[in-house]
């Protein structure tokens, strides 16, 4: 072994007095926390993604998610389950064990639905209670149980619409943008804010109110940028609301769903009038009329009912499957397989007509389904691993009435499904560049 | 204690400092900065896009080739353990570079092994990006990191064992630089004395940049 | 250096500090035990790991989190290095869940508690790119529950596929959003690639 050298044993010195120096205002090497901590109360959660439009002939199996509290072994839950089936939307259940699989990639927890109920002409409605054996706690999926039951229902003679494969770049150009603004934190402008987590973030949401009013979230400046007849107005709203949606309600109020689950009401001058948490643990959309989009139950939850505030178990019980339409019925939608979409208009849980989309080229989210005239408008994404374009299809009785692409490309993330609205017979999107932001507009046919 | 000292010194092979490199990890001499004794300098290039060919696909992410413009300047370095491209989007949100060196999963093939994208806001980058997936051909941990240089800024040193390796700042971009010295490989993190010099030499600014993975 | 830095150490250690200050915050709770290693790893075990550590907060380059269903340090400056605070991020949480090594070249499994303070040598560009023994790229079409999708600079792994296309992810998103399971439209979005872990056991 070589003698240190001085230059060394001076360096080394020098190094010595550092640490007694740091030391004294650094902390040194943290104690160790107590292993004990790492356990806390029970979870139990589940997932399900339920088969909301069959086709004739189609076999059914229920798959469910069982999740709990992490095991010392590092193993999975030691959980079992039952589904409470029915035919139709009516009457008493019957109880079917869930059996447990091997895999847990599609759920672990599964049941074959006897075929006199999955081809029955009137679908069936279900619900399934899963429990974890280790701490004897128990997860409903939907969360209201029996009284907002999952329903699946046929798809009789639907109208098939095949794509084919998409061709990319053919991207159509907006009819009009119907508003545009700078990013900035001035009147005028909409707020653009970065971070080393989110990258850019800005507008996560918009509206287009009946009278052409376009609403925009600016969700770094904490206000609504509203352009109407008058030019722009801005209502503050006191914070901000990143990756938030929003919805304007036709009483002149404004609905703001934060990424935390918690829903907030505003007055048309941006105070406050009510929030309330979502019964769910994730939402996907908000809707007019305050309903939202929520997961692990896969259905639409109002969070309010005449301007009042709904309680978290109330939200469960009147949650329902189909969306509402303003014509009063409702809208089922179900993305199947990797390049399916099967599109449903019901009356009640009882098909009035519907469509069966395929795709040669992988199709993603629904951004928007809604009806338009005498059909249905619905956008999806179609992608591969490095493009992806919007789809827009306009359904119609007897087929596509019309078809065109849109660019997806955002300078900022949005709330998930907020980059599409229906209005006043078109469609609007919400697009921002590192110019600023902008809502577009294209007209659509009308399905007659 | 006195007995723990020595050990001490002597674990952490406290002698007289390295050599200066002679030549660069592809071969070439290594030049010296006059006005900074026992220096290498990092050889550094700013080529086109087109100009270098396969080279930036190579390395960038199928998704991310398209968010690079084919005119873009891309700023290319050869140090004595290290290699890297540097390359600012399309849109000016942030800067991908390129790292060099041998992956030890073995999935890649030299020259690259890792590429990392840098937010930028206003023009300056959110977080250095640090990179310790790469290995030098010692098969040594290897980190990279971004420096935004100081204004009057003209060449950034890191200090290596024995001797300081200087980049030249170069398109207006950040220096991405290497050192072999200063990584935690356990906990993901490494340690740069940084150095900045104007054109003349003159030391601007002394840092210590300690990075984390993360993101 | 190296001899300078050696003996900085034997500085701190000879200055005699204990306890912890607010540069460590909660930190100073964690700990640095070694992993576990295991023979099995399956996809709702891990969904049962990544669920846990929701609430426990954000932390740029963490971590470490204790299961009390709230962030000790909600609202650190993002920008801000050495907040030390509750949570991973969002590389670090896939790292843990995923069982991981720190040591690019094993692909074995390794449980790592709760508390233990990693993050892995692996940022989300790193997941994307395939890259270390564990981790290997999928197409997304294909991609289900504790796959991922990561772009450069983000990554969140898949809890369940969803209704209407999209997934919900479960992801440490950034500090004022905490670690949740949010619905995502990653997998259509071309910034972001399919990113799987070798060695599901079921």
């Amino acid at each position: 072994m070589r003698r240190p050298g001085f230059r060394s044993l001076a360096g080394g010195a020098a190094g010595i007095a550092a640490g007694v120096i740091g030391g004294v205002v650094l902390t040194s090497v943290s104690t160790a926390g107590s292993a004990a901590l790492d356990s806390g109360p029970p979870l139990i959660d589940a997932t399900h993604v339920p088969p909301a439009l069959t086709v004739p002939g189609e076999p059914v199996r229920l798959r469910y998610g069982l999740i709990c509290s992490p095991r010392p072994d590092g193993g999975p839950c030691d959980g079992s389950g039952t589904v409470y089936l029915r035919v139709g939307d009516a009457g008493p259940f019957d109880a079917y064990p869930l059996q447990r699989g091997e895999e847990s990639k599609d759920g672990r927890y599964f049941l074959d639905v006897p075929p006199a109920v999955s081809e029955s002409r009137d679908g069936f409605s279900y619900y399934a209670v899963l429990r974890d054996h280790a701490t004897d706690a128990t997860v409903s999926v939907p969360s209201g149980a029996a009284a907002a039951p999952d329903v699946s229902v046929p798809l009789h003679d639907p109208v098939t619409i095949a794509l084919g494969r998409h061709e990319f770049g053919g991207v159509r150009t907006p009819d009009a943008e119907t508003v545009h603004a700078p990013w900035g934190s001035g009147p005028g402008s909409v707020g653009l804010a970065s971070s080393r987590e989110l990258g850019f973030t800005g507008p996560s949401s918009f509206d287009v109110e009946p009278d052409g009013t376009v609403d925009v979230l600016d969700s770094v400046n904490g206000r609504i940028a509203r352009w109407g007849r008058g030019g722009r107005r801005d209502v503050p709203l006191g914070a901000s609301a990143d990756l938030a949606d929003f919805a304007a309600e036709p009483d002149g109020t404004f609905d703001v769903l934060d990424l935390h689950g918690t829903l907030h009401r505003y007055h048309g001058d941006g105070t406050a009038e009510w929030e309330q948490k979502l019964a769910d643990r994730t939402w996907a959309k908000l809707e007019r009329d305050a309903s939202v989009l929520e997961q692990p139950s896969e259905q639409w939850m109002p969070v309010a009912n005449a301007g009042s505030p709904l309680s978290r178990s109330a939200q469960k019980r009147v949650a329902h499957s189909a969306k509402r339409l303003a014509n009063g019925h409702g809208l089922l939608v179900d993305r199947v397989g990797p390049g399916e979409l099967r599109v449903a208009e019901l009356r009640g849980n009882a098909p009035l007509r519907g469509w069966r989309i395929t795709s040669e080229t992988p199709l993603g989210e629904v951004q928007l389904a809604e009806s338009h005239g005498n059909g249905v408008i619905v956008v999806t994404r179609a992608y591969v691993d490095d493009r992806d374009e919007f789809v827009v299809l306009v359904l119609g009785a007897r087929g596509l009435v019309q078809r065109f692409s849109v660019a997806s490309g955002s300078w900022t993330e949005t709330a998930p499904l907020a980059r599409f609205r229906l209005a006043r017979g078109a469609l609007y999107r919400l697009r921002t560049t590192d110019a600023g932001a902008a809502v577009d507009r294209f007209d659509l046919e009308v399905p007659q | 204690m006195l007995a723990a000292l020595a050990a001490a010194l002597a674990a952490a092979g406290c002698e007289h400092a390295a050599a200066r490199p002679a030549r660069l990890v592809d071969g070439r001499p290594a030049a010296q900065f006059t006005p900074l004794r026992g220096s290498v300098i990092a050889s550094g290039r700013v080529l086109t896009r087109g100009e270098l060919g396969s080279g930036l696909d190579e390395c960038l992410f199928t998704g991310d080739r398209d968010a690079v413009a084919t005119d873009a300047p891309v700023v290319e370095r050869v140090g004595v353990d290290a290699e890297s491209l540097t390359v600012a989007s399309r849109d000016g949100s942030g800067v991908y570079a390129c790292d060099g060196g041998f992956d030890p999963a073995g999935e890649r093939s030299p020259p690259w092994c890792h590429a990392v994208f840098g937010v930028r806001e206003h023009g300056r980058l959110l977080d250095p990006r640090l990179d310790v997936l790469c290995r030098d051909r010692r098969r040594q941990p290897l980190a990279y990191a971004f420096v935004e240089p100081v204004p009057g800024a003209r060449w950034i040193g890191v200090l290596q064992r024995g001797y300081t390796e200087l980049y030249e700042v170069l398109a207006a971009l950040p220096v991405r630089v290497a050192s072999t010295s200063g990584v935690d490989r356990e906990n993901a993190r490494a340690a740069f004395e940084i150095r900045q010099y104007d054109a003349a030499g003159r030391e601007l600014v002394r840092e210590n940049l300690e990075a984390a993975v993360a993101g | 250096m190296r001899c300078f830095a050696a003996l900085l150490v034997v500085g701190f250690a000879l200055s005699g500090v204990s306890g912890a200050q607010a540069y460590h915050r909660f930190w100073a709770t964690c700990n640095e035990d070694a992993p576990t290693f295991m023979t099995t790893m399956t996809r709702d075990a891990a969904q049962d790991y990544a669920n846990a550590a929701r609430y426990e907060g954000y932390q740029w380059g963490g971590g470490c989190w204790n299961y009390d269903d709230a962030d000790s340090y909600p609202n650190d400056p993002p920008q801000v290095l050495g907040t030390h605070g509750e949570g991973g991020d969002c590389s670090g949480l896939t790292f843990k869940t995923w069982r991981e090594s720190t040591d690019t070249w094993r692909d074995g499994r390794y449980y790592w508690r709760a508390l233990r303070n990693v993050h892995g040598p692996y940022d989300a560009a790193a997941f994307r790119d395939g890259g270390g023994a564990p981790n290997h790229t999928v197409a997304k079409v294909t991609a289900g529950v504790m796959d991922a999708f990561a772009s450069g600079t983000h990554i969140g792994m898949i809890f369940t596929r969803s209704l209407y296309g999209g997934d919900q992810i479960v992801e440490a998103k950034c500090e004022a959003c905490g670690t949740n399971i949010f619905y995502r439209t990653y997998r259509g979005d071309s910034a972001y690639g399919g990113v799987g872990r070798w060695g599901w056991t079921g």
